[in-house]
């Protein structure tokens, strides 16, 4: 399977996805802030090679026997590791894109900020490292 | 097209580069053919919101994921673990974590000391002068004065921040009187050379967007380059041509278009890493040398060590920000680095602390997240490690055994016809053993550090970054490839300039000891110039 998610697709892996990672406090239900539709586009944007594992991941789940979603994605991992690693890093890494997800982790992004012009850091200040000097050598000699 | 060089290097990675730029400003012609491309800057994910969704395919360690049209593929299922590299100017220094520590003096004695394996033809005083000039090439962040090595040189910029948390790790080693000292880095903590500090991006393994992390790519290629090197990229060498005096003539190999060529030399100095230069030697077999290209020894390949890699990770319970920062070691412990023969098994490890780096992705993931992460537990699984966790990353040395190999492919090839190599790698009794030790006092440490909880990783598969010993030094042409400088036994104008050549591998990250090996190997092909026999 190729192209983008059909809409039977996408119905699917919302509803994993709430079951997967459950709205709790501050952060929300996977389905509210889309994450089958422009979230998991995003990812497969990336990495368009999940594409087939995760179809495979979303027909397994409507065949399944298994009502805990838990443990259904357990036996996945067991039966079929490529299809449980597309899944779980589509859902993950989809929700965890949402701005929304972020705000409520404490996550600002990866963001650039100068290493302090060195003060004299507090190891030395206070006589920390002096002590493992002190110590004498910890090498072994050889000849 | 053809042309004619002094020097042909193929590789434009850590030794490729350190090596032109020494021959270079020696006056030498240099011609260094390098598989994949300059690295571009700009292109590297940091800045990006979905920077860890690109990292995990396009800027994967693993060149079998990465699958690059530069990239070779490597058949690993024999392996315990998985080769990883970069191909590009730069080469694997454009994702590496910029640890820098040096081996000690143990490492190259260990059959003396400890009975087993070799002894390196050279000693730790050898090569100090090259891990010196090294230091100030490069530009190491540090604090001269580490117990665990002899009294050296100071390094040439102050060490980069601790960071949250791992100040209380040090204090912890302080009340159990244990080693630790801030980690020496290959990455600037100040202005140094044109290059920019550190800006904490926290993706050093992904390609630093500042330039703050050396790689020879900014440290020796422009000025390589200005001194004369010529550096052709997008080059795949795949066979190095013996001449009728038993001498290299130079190199072929298959161009950006897919064409043929060749570089006629003098020398020929392979510096393709601890699997492409073995994958090199072995793919130049011919009527006169069926096993490989100065292979008489039967060791090229051979001997192969990768480090089996063990990850301890402590959970805090207030935020330290791990995403932040240089991703490498910030402090290190060597106290249990030596031999004891009480512990059941010889050698030691290096201990690198380090922040669990990353986003929420990894944190949300197994196994970093732990199994139990999905349904009614995910937020708090998630809650509780993300950006709380520090991790001690543990190599331990790793003995030299030939059953650990690198082969060709029978049946895989790169993208122009070249045989992939094969690689057959197994995790020693004594690595076990030796990780095993480890995990257990690294525990130790984080509990008295203050971690609300501790978990162990040993041996993980994705974790071969370090690439040795598959054409090891030594006086014997009978039990080596090449000799103390670097120069095959048997093809007097062949060099090998990379890891290949570790007698043993040190339990220490091992790129500083990989370029001032290097820089002594160029240093010998320029004080021997006179005397080096060269194709007529
Ligand atoms: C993710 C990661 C993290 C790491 N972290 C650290 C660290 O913190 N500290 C540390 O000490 N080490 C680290 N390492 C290891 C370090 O990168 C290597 O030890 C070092 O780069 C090896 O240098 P080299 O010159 O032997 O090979 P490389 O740097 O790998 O260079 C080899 C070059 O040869 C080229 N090449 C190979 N075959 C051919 C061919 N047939 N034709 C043309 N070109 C060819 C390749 O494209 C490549 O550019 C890390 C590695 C990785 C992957
Ligand atoms: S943390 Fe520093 S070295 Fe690492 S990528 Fe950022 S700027 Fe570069």
């Amino acid at each position: 399977m190729s192209g983008p998610l059909t809409q039977a697709e996408r119905d699917v892996l919302a509803a994993i996805a709430d079951r997967l990672v459950p709205p709790d406090g501050p952060m929300p239900a996977p389905s509210s802030i889309g994450i089958a539709e422009a979230l998991a586009d995003r990812v497969l944007t990336v990495r368009p090679d999940l594409r087939e594992d995760l179809g495979r991941a979303l027909r397994a789940y409507e065949a399944r026997t298994e009502q805990d979603v838990v443990a259904w994605l357990q036996a996945l991992g067991l039966s079929d590791p490529a299809a449980w690693r597309a899944l779980t890093f589509v859902v993950v890494g989809g929700y965890y894109l949402h701005p929304e997800v972020r705000r409520a982790l404490g996550y600002p992004g990866q963001q650039p900020e100068p290493v302090p012009t060195t003060d004299y850091p507090e190891y030395l200040r206070d006589g920390l490292l002096e002590r493992v000097y002190q110590r004498g050598p910890r090498f072994r000699p050889a000849p | 097209m053809r042309e004619r060089a002094d020097v042909v290097i193929v590789g434009a990675g850590a030794a490729g580069g350190v090596v032109a730029h020494r021959l270079a400003t020696a006056g030498f012609r240099v011609t260094c053919l390098e598989q994949g491309r300059w690295p571009d800057r700009s292109a590297y994910p940091a800045p990006r919101d979905d920077w860890e969704i690109i990292a995990s395919k396009r800027w994967s360690p693993d060149p079998n994921v990465r699958g690059l049209p530069e990239d070779y593929p490597i058949e690993s299922d024999e392996s315990d673990i998985v080769p990883l590299m970069y191909n590009a100017v730069g080469g694997s220094m454009v994702l590496y974590a910029g640890d820098w520590p040096r081996m000690a003096p143990s490492d190259f004695r260990v059959r003396t000391l400890d009975g087993v394996a070799d002894d390196w033809p050279i000693t730790y005083a050898d090569l100090e002068p090259y891990y010196d000039q090294i230091a100030r090439e490069v530009g190491v962040a540090g604090l001269a004065g580490d117990p665990a090595y002899p009294e050296g040189a100071d390094l040439p910029l102050p060490p980069l921040p601790l960071g949250p948390g791992v100040l209380n790790v040090a204090r912890a080693h302080d009340r159990l009187g244990w080693h630790w000292w801030p980690a020496p880095s290959a990455i600037a903590s100040a202005p140094y050379r044109g290059r920019h500090p550190c800006a904490q991006w926290g993706t050093c393994m992904q390609g630093c967007p500042e330039g703050a992390k050396a790689s020879t790519d900014l440290t020796h290629w422009p000025e390589a380059v200005e001194r004369g090197a010529r550096l052709i990229t997008d080059a795949r060498v795949r066979r190095v041509v013996l001449g009728p005096r038993g001498l290299a003539t130079g190199v072929e190999y298959v161009d950006e278009d897919g064409r043929e060529a060749f570089v006629a030399a003098d020398v020929v100095v392979l510096a393709a890493n601890g699997i492409g230069t073995p994958r090199l030697l072995l793919a130049s077999a011919d009527s006169r040398c069926p096993d490989g290209l100065a292979n008489g020894s039967g060791l090229v390949g051979r001997r192969l060590m990768m480090h089996p890699f063990a990850v301890v990770t402590g959970v805090f319970d207030r935020p330290l920000q791990t995403w932040k920062g240089n991703v490498g070691s910030r402090i290190h412990c060597l106290e249990f680095y030596e031999s004891d023969p009480d512990r059941g098994f010889v050698r030691g490890a290096k201990w690198s602390l380090a922040p669990a780096s990353g986003g929420p992705m990894s944190a949300a993931l197994p196994p970093r997240a732990g199994a139990a992460v999905w349904g009614v537990e995910h937020h708090r699984a998630v809650r509780e490690r993300f950006g709380r966790c520090l991790t001690w990353g543990i190599f331990g040395e790793d003995l030299p055994d030939e059953a650990n190999r690198v082969e060709l492919s029978e049946t895989r090839t790169d993208t122009a016809g070249i045989p992939a190599p094969r690689v057959v790698y197994r995790v020693s009794e004594n690595s076990r053993r030796l990780l095993a030790f480890h995990v257990e006092r690294a525990t130790e440490s984080l509990l008295e550090a203050g971690a609300i909880r501790v978990e162990a990783r040993e041996r993980l598969r994705e974790a071969g970054w370090h690439l040795l010993g598959t054409a090891r030094m030594g006086t014997d042409p009978a039990t080596s490839v090449v000799d103390p400088w670097g120069r095959a036994h048997e093809v007097p104008n062949l060099y090998v300039a990379d890891g290949s050549v570790f007698v043993t591998s040190g339990g220490v990250n091992p790129t500083n000891t990989i370029v001032s090996l290097a820089l002594r190997i160029a240093d010998g092909m320029v004080a021997r110039r006179r005397e080096q026999r060269i194709p007529a």
